[in-house]
């Protein structure tokens, strides 16, 4: 009872009380005024897309989605498995978060590089299709069919759908959404919308549009790609002399006692923040050029509706 | 006498609650009548200008509100970034952020006040604090409304060469292309300017084509690939082909963004050094904190 009165009389808490009456005058004045309480929440389009983009790494290293969390977890699982050696308290917390980050950061380039040669083989298929309609006339349900048939040794999953029968725009849509790139969705969706036109059309817009542009966005990739594998190479040097003095560090009995006590799990906890933050700044000075992403069922929906 | 001035801050709480709740009434409309109510939605179903309530009105005549709101250029701010909020009600909602952050970290001095007996920093700081808090919020809208821009013009550029096969090919409309373009996108910055009527937030101007539209969403908005698609389509409309027309617009699109692609790798190239060296860092703590504390233990220091 004493401690209450003693916390009664402080003049701060009058401070705060009027504090928290102004804010709550502000937060109903504002709910009055229609605040958008809703955009708080993270959107469905954020929440989508940070799971697509999970997608979109797994499947560039051609992996089912499945095999890749699953990774993902015995990476966090191995995390903990160290914290449990090392005897650091801290290290149950950091240890399965640099698991499954640091898996996905050592992964992802590799991820972008096979895409980055699966659009390049497709750019190539890209002119077969345009020879095959030009040259041995073709048409355009017939040379998807034959290309469908004899992918190439990178194109074989995402080419698949269009060897079967059945409605083209469903397979063009197919192979699109296999192969989660915006190369290849752009060019779905010019097949969607061109179909019904003329072969000579297509044609023409395969030579002076599909192609051109296609290799420009290839070039900007590339370009961004060089950039990405320099800053990837330097965080793993920095991130494995990190891991290896840690190691060397909690060897040695002395220091091991100086990181598990408390001091030493503060020092633990900079050390980590400073190097995340290092990683995310140098996130932020190369970072890759992002491209629009099609949502190719609703395109096939949309084109159906004005009349196939 | 006493007794009545401890009594009287809980009267006045007690007096603004039953404000707070009459205008909330007042603001919910419940002594509206039915027909101007329905009147009132269908005018903003139809994107038509509605009068302010009484609050708004009231708090756009305060003379510091309205400046603040014209030096941040929150009206603008908000219908980029596409909330749906009003400026006073942003404001108000910031306001309350900032505060409720000052009060918390007053409440947690005061917790540190109460264990030690000192202030284990000056309460001063607190204001600090709030004006973190109030700086944070306005750079998180701002980074909305840069988003979004980027987003609608990416988009926009990457439309193009469809609007190309679309307008040509099946004799659709620019406007309409890019709007049933817009849908398909896997955001919905561009399809929420274009197709959602997002544009009279900021376009009050009338126009007659959609050329003039684009060239004042591209004025309004901050989007300058409105107006290049504006000159594409002028272009069009004087006899040259649509195909390429806008085929040319998409082109130059990818052109520079290579160009931008490679300004930034040759830039990163520098810029990533500083990062590189600042990664020493953690790893001298790594080192240096066990033989710091080792020394400062031996001294006495610790």
């Amino acid at each position: 009872m004493t401690a209450l009165a003693e916390v009664a009389q402080l003049p701060v808490l009058l401070v705060v009380g009027v504090i928290v009456a102004l804010a709550s005058a502000c937060a109903v004045c504002a709910a009055i005024l229609d605040v958008d309480l809703e955009r708080l929440r993270p959107s469905r389009d954020r929440r989508i897309s940070v799971l697509e983009r999970e997608k979109d790494i797994a499947a560039g290293l051609g992996w089912p989605w499945q095999r890749w969390v699953v990774l993902r977890l015995a990476f966090a699982g191995l995390g903990l498995a160290v914290a449990w050696i090392t005897g650091v308290t801290l290290l149950w917390v950091i240890g399965p978060i640099a698991g499954v980050v640091g898996f996905r950061f050592a992964l992802a380039g590799r991820a972008a590089g096979r895409r980055l040669r699966m659009e390049r083989a497709f750019l190539g298929q890209l002119r077969n299709l345009r020879d095959r309609m030009a040259v041995s006339n073709q048409s355009l349900d017939i040379a998807l069919h034959e290309l469908g048939r004899n992918p190439g040794p990178d194109l074989g999953y995402v080419l698949a759908p269009l060897a079967r029968g059945g409605s083209t725009i469903a397979n063009v849509v197919e192979m699109g959404v296999r192969a989660r790139s915006p190369i290849v969705e752009q060019v779905a969706a010019v097949l969607i919308w061109a179909r019904s036109r003329s072969s000579d059309f297509l044609i023409q817009t395969i030579d002076t549009v599909l192609i051109p542009v296609g290799e420009a966005q290839l070039a900007i990739q590339e370009e961004g790609m060089v950039t990405l594998a320099q800053q990837r190479a330097v965080t793993f040097a920095m991130a494995s002399l990190l891991v290896v003095m840690l190691a060397i560090a909690l060897g040695v009995e002395t220091l091991r006692t100086y990181y598990q006590s408390f001091a030493g799990q503060v020092v633990l906890v900079v050390v980590a923040f400073l190097f995340a933050g290092l990683v995310v700044f140098l996130g932020f000075i190369v970072r890759p050029q992002s491209w629009t992403r099609w949502n190719l069922r609703q395109l096939a929906e949309e084109q159906e509706r004005l009349g196939g | 006498m006493a007794e009545v001035a401890r009594a009287l801050p809980f009267a006045l709480i007690a007096l603004l609650a039953v404000g707070v709740w009459a205008l909330g009434l007042l603001r919910l409309d419940i002594f509206t009548p039915d027909d101007v109510r329905a009147w009132r939605r269908l005018a903003s179903l139809r994107g038509y200008a509605t009068p302010a309530g009484r609050l708004e009105r009231a708090a756009a005549r305060v003379p510091f509100l309205r400046r603040l709101q014209d030096e941040l250029d929150l009206n603008r701010q908000l219908a980029i970034a596409g909330w749906s909020e009003s400026p006073q009600g942003f404001l108000l909602r910031v306001f309350f952020g900032a505060l409720l952050a000052a009060a918390l970290f007053l409440g947690l001095l005061a917790v540190g006040l109460l264990e030690n007996g000192v202030w284990p920093v000056p309460p001063a700081v607190a204001l600090l604090v709030a004006v973190a808090a109030f700086a944070l919020q306005i750079s998180w809208l701002r980074t909305s409304a840069r988003t979004r821009q980027e987003q609608s013009e990416q988009a926009l550029g990457d439309t193009m060469m469809l609007v190309a096969i679309m307008t040509d090919g099946r004799g659709l409309q620019l406007e309409d292309a890019v709007r049933i373009l817009a849908r398909c996108v896997d955001h919905q910055s561009l399809q929420s300017i274009v197709d959602g009527r997002g544009w009279q937030r900021l376009v009050h101007q009338p126009h007659s084509t959609t050329i003039e539209l684009y060239r004042q969403i591209s004025t309004e908005f901050g989007i300058p690939l409105f107006d290049v698609v504006a000159d594409a389509a002028a272009n069009a409309n004087v006899g040259m082909s649509e195909r390429e027309t806008y085929t040319r617009v998409a082109r130059a699109v990818y052109h520079n963004r290579l160009a931008e692609a490679r300004f930034r790798a040759a830039r990163a190239k520098t810029l990533v050094t500083i990062p590189v060296a600042m990664m020493l860092l953690p790893l001298l703590i790594l080192i240096g904190a066990p033989v710091f504390a080792t020394i400062s233990g031996g001294l006495g220091l610790g």
